[in-house]
């Protein structure tokens, strides 16, 4: 069973409960399980979702009347797409550092995980002149930071 | 047949409607291989009926490090049917159930 529209496009695998869901053509990606049998696909190293499966689908979403499954399929994907426009990042580390040179700039960078895929990116981000290292670290799920050694 | 005694069918309707499709660059052979040689089983989550078969993470093209899961549903004591086939580096949440776990 397979519908599409300038978009979506969704295939539903009855004997295995199985809704496989892709923006425009199904493409080579890799999958991340966001809840119990959704997955999100993705391309590294984007993380835009491009695709999602959704295993045991009439389990999680019961259907009464089967001519309507991918009706509600449909709305069932888009609901989860604008929830999940990009894979979430399991961690997020910040470092700051007091660079020496040239102008004892504060540096941070930021490294962004999901699997094995890291993200990273660095940028100053201003100018000090009393410490020498300064370190947060945050979780992304917890917006938790830890500053730790601090140097005078 | 899978490293654990289980005989499975890969419905042919299931893979050339389904899997091929929809997973590209997803072969017969990685399935097969995920089932024959898995790095890891799990039991299924939510579902006593299902297996989750880890295979062996690719070594070399753009999904390097990535594995595929292989869902099989058990249809009887020895013998199941492959659900889908996930690429993904996300370990399975589920319990394992090989390798066995070895003390000290």
């Amino acid at each position: 069973m397979a519908s599409q529209d300038d978009r979506l496009n969704l295939d539903y695998d009855e004997q295995n409960d199985v809704l496989y869901a892709s923006l425009g053509s199904p493409q080579a990606a890799l999958s991340y399980e966001i809840s119990k049998d959704v997955w999100l696909d993705y391309i590294p190293p984007k993380r835009t979702v491009v695709g999602i499966t959704i295993l045991n689908f009439s389990e999680h979403y019961p259907v009464t009347h089967r001519d309507t499954l991918l009706e509600i399929a449909q709305t069932v994907v888009q609901d989860l797409l604008q929830k999940y426009p990009s894979v979430a990042i399991d961690q997020q580390l910040v470092t700051i550092r007091i660079s020496p040179t040239p102008a004892l700039q504060i540096v941070s960078t930021t490294t962004a995980t999901a699997g094995t895929h890291t993200i990273p990116l660095t940028q100053v981000v201003g100018f000090v002149s009393r410490f020498d290292t300064l370190r947060i670290q945050g979780n992304r799920q917890g917006n938790r930071a830890v500053a730790e050694d601090i140097v005078a | 047949m899978t490293l654990d005694g289980i005989q499975v069918a890969l419905r042919e309707d299931t893979w050339t409607i389904h899997i091929e499709p929809r997973r590209p660059g997803v072969t017969k052979a990685d399935i097969a291989q995920a089932l024959q040689q898995p790095v890891r089983i799990y039991a299924d989550t939510s579902y006593a009926d299902r297996r989750v078969y880890q295979g062996p993470p690719r070594i070399s093209g753009f999904f390097r490090n990535s594995f595929l899961l292989v869902v099989v549903a058990l249809t009887g004591e020895r013998t199941g049917r492959v659900v889908t086939a996930i690429l993904t580096e996300q370990l399975y949440q589920g319990r394992e159930l090989w390798p066995p776990k070895t003390i000290g």
